[in-house]
């Protein structure tokens, strides 16, 4: 797709021009920072409301996010068999501020990742996901600007992301059903 | 099989997910007033919970990327091993959060002497349980040399709370109040054969030679509280009381108790049936209304949380009620400024 390369050459030719900037993306792009600050937010979710209502819909929309999460993985999996799309680097001379990553590029398991976390907690807890928004975004864009992803591998990730976040917020009632024992059991142990 | 490519990675990473976790439970205790998971003192410096926080997560950040920047950029473990390291990294904050911080809570604070008890006397029996006597402290009696004084029962909740009520006898023995400390045995705390205690105590105070029988108090703490405000209701021999922080109605279990509670202490009242069944059988709310006319006050700190805000309304009767700013509902008997207000007011009532 020509829109999707231009893209592409528009992010990345941003990189490789300042050692601070690069450093800067280095610091998103990376597989440590990014993902552990929102696994951060959603872990601190759990603990987090004024009233035990307020907790309680924190608990169980972080029990939905993680049901999410391996949903959008699965689906991330299930694609990766079927189809398979070469890195931005492999066939192209590109700016690289990062190794190699020797999966398939499309769909971004970064985006996935990031968009799932993110739009599974604004169904439940606005500012917190919107915090997780600006993360996942900055995380997605740094991967493009790093050079290796196409916009199209984040969209992809965006909508799988956010799909399955949907779907264990909103469509998927029986889960609920689920939460509430595991909840009470955590009661119990003053854990929830 | 999980592959973690290069141990000082996997272990940087796991120090640095860890210390981040222990931040992140530090906001989470500062924002929603979590006591038991708070590693500095909540009560008196809540801002500096946000402090540490910050300092975990960014210090934790800014050492991760500066020892491993050149394994950072090199392929490391997978997502699957991630998530391992970081949910043992958070089951490990968790850890260290719920025993470190009653831990540091008890370094800051002196919990009252369990010597104190020993130093009381020994057991008597009261009734089908059993307290502590404590003479007046001679040449500071209230009443005039010779006569009979005034006697207050002291009805504690549980451990923690005789401990807090046995500094507060020792202080009304220094007014020359005889006092007699119920010792909370779970089988005489039992509903509704509790409902005895108070009466026992009274009869055995009045026919000591240097008691008054019309000048005996009740004092109650925590469920304490609740036993004093239900046994007023029917007894005539309590000329005044003062019930501390009662319970009224049950807390729901769950995280909110860490509010007030340690971990441990949490788990030990959300098993305590006994002291539930006391406190639901006795619905001390709807019988405060029934209470004669006398004098009784109910002291509450502001940041008590096991106390029932809602059930509080719906007291009725002659009680005053009193909230005293900044205090939580544990040891409120053996703070200093309550155990003043509960020595004013027997002098002013007795």
């Amino acid at each position: 797709m020509g829109w999707d390369w231009s893209l592409f050459r528009l992010a990345n030719d941003l990189a490789g021009k300042s050692a601070v900037l690069d450093t800067i993306i280095r610091l998103f792009m990376n597989d440590y920072g990014c993902t552990t600050m929102l696994v951060l937010l959603v872990f601190g979710l759990w603990f987090s409301g004024h009233t035990e209502a307020e907790r309680e819909r924190n608990q169980r929309g972080v029990l939905s996010t993680v049901a999410a999460l391996a949903m959008a993985n699965l689906v991330v999996k299930a694609i990766n068999l079927v189809y398979w799309r070469w890195r931005p680097f492999t066939y192209h001379e590109v700016t690289l501020l990062f190794y190699h990553p020797s999966d398939s590029s499309f769909p971004s398991n970064a985006a996935t990742v990031g968009f799932c976390l993110a739009a599974s907690v604004l169904f439940f807890n606005r500012k917190a996901g919107l915090a997780l928004l600006v993360i996942a975004s900055l995380f997605s864009l740094s991967r493009v600007i790093g050079g290796v992803h196409y916009p199209t591998d984040i969209l992809g990730g965006l909508v799988i992301g956010s799909l399955a976040a949907w779907i264990a917020n909103r469509r998927a009632p029986w889960l609920n059903k689920i939460w509430t024992p595991i909840i009470r059991r955590m009661r119990r142990l003053v854990l929830a | 099989m999980l592959y973690f490519v290069s141990a000082q990675l996997a272990i940087g990473y796991w120090l640095f997910a860890l210390l981040s976790a222990i931040g992140a439970l530090q906001w989470v205790a500062a924002r929603y007033r979590l006591g038991g998971l708070a590693l500095f003192d909540l009560g008196r410096h809540r801002s500096r919970g946000y402090r540490l926080a910050a300092v975990l997560v960014l210090g934790s950040t800014a050492a991760f990327f500066a020892s491993q920047w050149d394994p950072i950029f090199a392929p490391g473990p997978a997502g699957s091993e991630l998530a391992v390291l970081f949910s043992a990294s958070a089951l490990c904050a968790l850890l260290v959060t719920l025993l470190g911080a009653p831990l540091l809570r008890s370094a800051r604070r002196a919990a009252p002497r369990a010597e104190l008890l020993s130093e009381a006397g020994p057991l008597v029996p009261v009734g089908h349980a059993q307290g502590r006597l404590l003479e007046p402290v001679v040449g500071e009696a209230v009443a005039p040399v010779g006569q009979p004084g005034p006697a207050v029962c002291l009805v504690p909740g549980g451990v923690d709370s005789e401990l807090a009520m046995a500094v507060l006898a020792r202080r009304l023995t220094e007014d020359g109040m005889v006092c007699l400390l119920i010792h909370p045995d779970p089988s005489a705390y039992a509903f509704p054969a509790a409902l005895a205690i108070l009466p026992a105590a009274a009869s055995l105070l009045a026919k000591r030679p240097d008691v008054d029988p019309n000048r005996i108090a009740a004092v109650g703490d925590g469920a304490g509280g609740d036993l004093t405000i239900r046994s007023a209701s029917t007894s005539k021999e309590v000329k005044t009381l003062v019930a501390v922080a009662p319970i009224l109605r049950e807390p729901p279990v769950g995280l909110g108790l860490l509010r007030e509670l340690s971990y441990s202490e949490a788990l030990r009242w959300s098993r305590d049936r006994g002291r539930a069944e006391l406190v639901g059988g006795l619905e001390a709310s709807s019988y405060s209304s029934r209470i004669p006319p006398r004098p009784g006050l109910l002291l509450y700190g502001s940041e008590d949380h096991l106390a029932d805000k809602a059930a509080r309304a719906e007291l009725g009767g002659s009680l005053e009620v009193r909230t005293l700013p900044g205090l939580g509902h544990r040891n409120l008997a053996g703070h200093p400024d309550v155990m003043k207000i509960i020595s004013d007011w027997l002098k002013e009532h007795l």
